[in-house]
């Protein structure tokens, strides 16, 4: 066997090899960028991303090669080259905090070969107590629409709401998405990573997830025997926000394979400030809680998560203007509000109520991994208005409340067909029921989906090949409720998607990756249906129940860079979208016994999306870095080749970063200053109250270290944001009409992990 | 082994997804809507000349516009008590009187009446809230003396600023608030 070996030996013997991968204990996946090293001697190397590693030119002996990876238990293991050429590894996960590291070497949460990004570790913690789209601005590609200060829905590529889906912990997020002004219902906290996905991703996702899919992902429960807490506090001055939350993991030594987690935050928050005045009942509170918990064994592993989100928020309440002349009223006087800071939260404002509850279980063997998942969500909604109702006896009560029940059922099934081979398939049910109380605004309904998948990867060296196809039908019944009977009306759809996605490794640095994908969404129950005045928005919408459902032909390409000093990537995207629906205002105003209101009804029309986002770090020096982040949108109207409106304007924002020497007990010292300048909005001006305000520049600052308290790192950090107190209003803000953005922000922040073992 | 766990599994999971089925939702409405503003006209010094007219929008926003139920024709420079009623009638066989609502939370309530052109008729608040400031539930009309036809715009805000500068006498310009009724009555003077 060692023949040939033995013959070169006589004349070079130091041609020695040791090659084989790096896996996870548990979960069996290869492991990347693992620093392996050889004891006693200079050789090194990493395992590569698919967890394979090469140690050469080594002369006969006997080595202790040392695998150390960040989140891993550091393993050493002696062999001897004359006895072993091939060797696995498996390296056991550990319970700290990982640290920020610069190069793709984490999980990604999704395997599908689309253009994504994540926040986790240092940069997630710098986003602690804000909300879940607010946590998810600074990413390329991804913005925001606000409805004042507290309350915000993430953008992606210029899609949002029914365009966006959430998964929650791995469940569909279902509430009343359709509205601009209805916040996820989601504690960000759970999460330990937040990924969006940007631009179709359908196949895996579901049918409707046209502009992109946000992940929340939970840390997995603790595999080591023992507790452990983390607790995170954070002050804001601007609203006089206070902010705690608590996670505790135990992994009981009595059972084997039994983990569990408690979870909870509370956050209360007062009136915000905008630069000079204070922002009249824009207080807000939320509490919430989680639990979960895992039993698992070689070949299976069972599950349950229940979360509870609750919040009060409250409305500017000079936005809940009554008609078209009090609007003109507001515009012409620009009357500042004269309210006082304030944590009282009265009408108008909005109560909010998730529950979810979650139970799976995992099957794995020779086949893959099976799983099959299955959850409840009752999502509840008020609304009250400035006015209360006339009628003593309805008291408090609020004007509207609408009640959401969903049930899914999700099997899934991931497996190899061959080493380069691999894929899953799933199948997916929902069933919905949502029903109101008081004023009306959209009928009752029941809704019927159901969708199949089925998603294959290829990968060879230094080249990637995924296809994707999947079927979707959608029922939909709705229970208008006309004084003396009820009107029904059944709506289907059924389509088929699908998606073909390349990547390419150009050279050890460069990759490009490509797909082309399809997506369609059937209408919505208020893009259907809705029959009334919108508050706040001044306005009166109408639906439209002959609209055909919207289809997506998508293009996303990134080509992504990983240098010495110059990392980064650039994407461009190209979204052509039939039928797309979209708010269109009349010509006319109508008229009510409130008085005039303008008019918009739901309709149809061929769009294009399309724009570019950036995200470039340069290291200047080696503590010094400047990082540019450049994201573009554009929508068209593609008969009348107008811009669309609510569109995001162009945003540019820079960081310089500073690592500051450790000084005294403070480690990992880092100071930053960011620039954020917004461009004005290019939407048509007739389309609008007011023209897009002008362009805005503000300015952050923050400074983040850890101390060692007993050996664990508690990490710290001052934010400053708005630091010139910049007054400015942003175009995708729906108080715009009325306020201007909040003003200077100082943030203080801690996180502090505590480790009681066993 | 792995398939009877399977199995289970899966007929579980039937299970549970099956007992979750929905019922029809049954539509549970208790909405609260102006949409009549009732207008009782009588001359100052013969009662007995009396007239009502009202402004209408039963369906609400959208659908049909209002509708005013009939012309108001007031004598020239003579006057006219008037007094308002705002009810709900957007259910016929339950019509609610919201009247007395509004008149309970009077600090919270004022109305405001503007003519166009301004020489149709003067007004004038003959009721007061607890704070001594006007209302215009009760109110005196006094037609103008020339013979024209026009528009009276009538005006209930909620939440105004009573303090404010002309509030109180009517003038409607620094009142703020939110309206709750701005109807458009078609007037004339003979």
């Amino acid at each position: 066997m060692l023949n040939w070996v033995a013959a070169l030996a006589a004349s070079d013997p130091c041609i020695r090899t040791i090659s084989g991968n790096v896996r996870d204990s548990l979960s069996k996946d290869f492991v990347p960028y693992v620093i392996i090293t050889v004891d006693g001697n200079n050789k090194g190397t990493y395992s590569d991303e698919k967890g394979h590693f090469h140690l050469d030119s080594l002369c006969p002996g006997t080595y202790t090669i040392i695998f150390k990876s960040l989140g891993y238990k550091t393993i050493s293991t002696t062999i001897n080259t004359e006895k072993t050429a091939k060797l696995t590894v498996y390296l056991s996960q550990q319970n700290i905090e990982l640290k920020e590291v610069n190069i793709e070497a984490y999980k990604s949460r999704s395997e599908i070969l689309q253009t994504q990004a994540s926040l986790h570790g240092k940069e997630l913690n710098q986003t602690r107590g804000l909300s879940l789209a607010e946590s998810l601005a600074g990413i390329t590609g991804v913005s925001m629409i606000r409805t004042g200060p507290s309350i915000s829905k993430p953008v992606i590529h210029g899609m949002y709401s029914n365009r966006v889906l959430i998964i929650n912990n791995g469940v569909r997020q279902e509430g009343q998405q359709w509205g601009s002004e209805h916040a996820p219902e989601i504690d960000p906290f759970i999460a330990s990573e937040l990924t969006v996905i940007k631009g179709a991703a359908s196949i895996r996702y579901g049918s409707d997830a046209m502009g992109g899919v946000i992940l929340v992902a939970p840390k997995p429960l603790k595999k080591q025997h023992g507790y452990s807490a983390e607790l995170n506090l954070v002050g804001l001055t601007n609203n006089r926000q206070g902010v705690v939350s608590g996670i505790f993991d135990g992994n009981l030594r009595q059972v084997e394979g039994l983990a569990f987690r408690l979870q909870g935050t509370y956050k209360k928050a007062g009136s915000s400030f905008a630069p000079g005045y204070n922002l009249g009942n824009t207080g807000f509170q939320e509490i919430n809680f989680s639990s979960a918990v895992r039993f698992n064994r070689a070949n299976y592993e069972v599950g349950a998560f229940y979360s509870r989100f609750n919040t009060t928020l409250g409305i500017l309440r000079k936005s809940h203007i009554g008609n078209k002349t009090d609007l003109l009223n507001q515009f012409e006087s620009n009357r500042n509000d004269t309210s006082e800071f304030s944590y009282k939260i009265e009408r108008p404002r909005q109560d909010i109520s998730h529950d979810l509850l979650k139970v799976y279980g995992n099957l794995y063997g020779d086949y893959g991994k099976l799983n099959l998942t299955y959850a409840f969500q009752h999502n509840y909604r008020a609304e009250y208005d400035a006015h209360r109702p006339y009628k003593n006896q309805l008291g408090e009560k609020p004007n509207l409340e609408f009640n959401l029940y969903t049930n899914t059922l999700d099997f899934q099934w991931e497996h190899s067909i061959s080493e380069r081979l691999k894929g899953s398939a799933g199948i997916m049910g929902m069933i919905q029921a949502n029903v109101y109380t008081g004023r009306k605004l959209i009928p009752n309904f029941t809704n019927y989906t159901g969708g199949i998948y089925l998603i294959e990867k290829y990968t060879k060296d230094k080249f990637q090949l995924e296809g994707g196809v999947r079927y979707d039908y959608k029922f939909l019944k709705s229970y208008e409720n006309l004084g003396d009977s009820i009107s029904s009306n059944n709506f289907n759809w059924s389509k088929t998607s699908g998606s073909i996605g390349a990547s390419l490794d150009l050279s050890d640095d460069l990759k490009l990756q490509a797909t082309l994908g399809t997506a369609w969404r059937a209408p919505s129950i208020n893009e259907l249906f809705i029959d009334g005045v919108h508050h706040g928005a001044a306005s009166y919408e109408k639906g439209d129940r002959t609209l055909k459902e919207e289809m997506e032909y998508s293009f996303t390409s990134h080509l992504h860079y990983y240098g010495e000093r110059i990392h980064g990537e650039i994407g461009f995207y190209y979204n052509l979208i039939d039928h797309y629906i979209y708010l269109k205002p009349d010509t006319s105003v109508i008229l009510t016994i409130l008085g005039a209101y303008p008019s918009f009804h739901y309709t149809q029309v061929n769009a294009t999306y399309f724009g570019l986002d950036s995200d470039l770090t340069i290291g200047i020096t080696n503590k010094l870095n400047l990082d540019s982040k450049i994201t573009l949108v554009r929508a068209e109207n593609r008969e009348t080749n107008q811009f669309l409106e609510y569109i995001p304007a162009d945003k540019f924002i820079h960081s310089l970063t500073y690592s500051l020497p450790d000084f005294s007990i403070l480690e990992d010292v880092e100071l930053s200053l960011t620039n954020i300048s917004v461009l004005r909005s290019k939407a048509p001006k007739d389309t609008d109250h007011l023209p897009p305000p002008p362009g805005y520049s503000v300015f952050n600052a923050d400074l983040s270290f850890s101390i060692p308290v007993n050996g664990t790192p508690v990490s710290l950090g001052i934010g400053f944001n708005n630091i010139l107190n910049t007054k400015y209003r942003d175009y995708l803000n729906r108080f715009r009409y009325f306020s201007d953005e909040t003003g200077r922000n100082f943030i203080i922040r801690a996180k502090i992990p505590i480790e009681i073992s066993n | 082994m792995m398939n009877y766990n399977l199995i289970l599994i899966l007929l579980s999971a039937a299970l549970v997804f099956s007992s979750c089925k929905e019922d029809e939702p049954a539509p549970h409405n208790e909405e609260e809507l102006i949409t009549n503003v009732e207008l009782h006209f009588a001359e100052a010094n013969n009662e007995a000349n009396s007239f009502t007219v009202t402004y209408k929008d039963t369906d609400g926003a959208g659908g049909q516009d209002p509708v005013q139920s009939a012309p108001i024709v007031l004598e020239k420079s003579k006057s006219y008590l008037l007094s308002i009623k705002v009810k709900d009638e957007s259910n016929a066989s339950n019509v609610l009187d919201l009247t007395n609502e509004v008149a309970e939370e009077s600090i919270n309530h004022q109305f405001f009446f503007t003519f166009s052109p301004s020489q149709l008729a003067t007004h004038t608040y003959s009721d007061e809230d607890g704070n001594a400031k006007p209302i215009g539930l009760e109110n005196v009309i006094s037609a103008g003396s020339t013979s024209i036809s026009g528009t009276m715009t009538i005006t209930l805000k909620h939440q105004p600023d009573k303090n404010a500068s002309g509030v109180s006498s009517g003038d409607i310009s620094n009142a703020g608030g939110e309206t709750d009724i701005e109807a458009r009555f078609s007037i004339s003077v003979n």
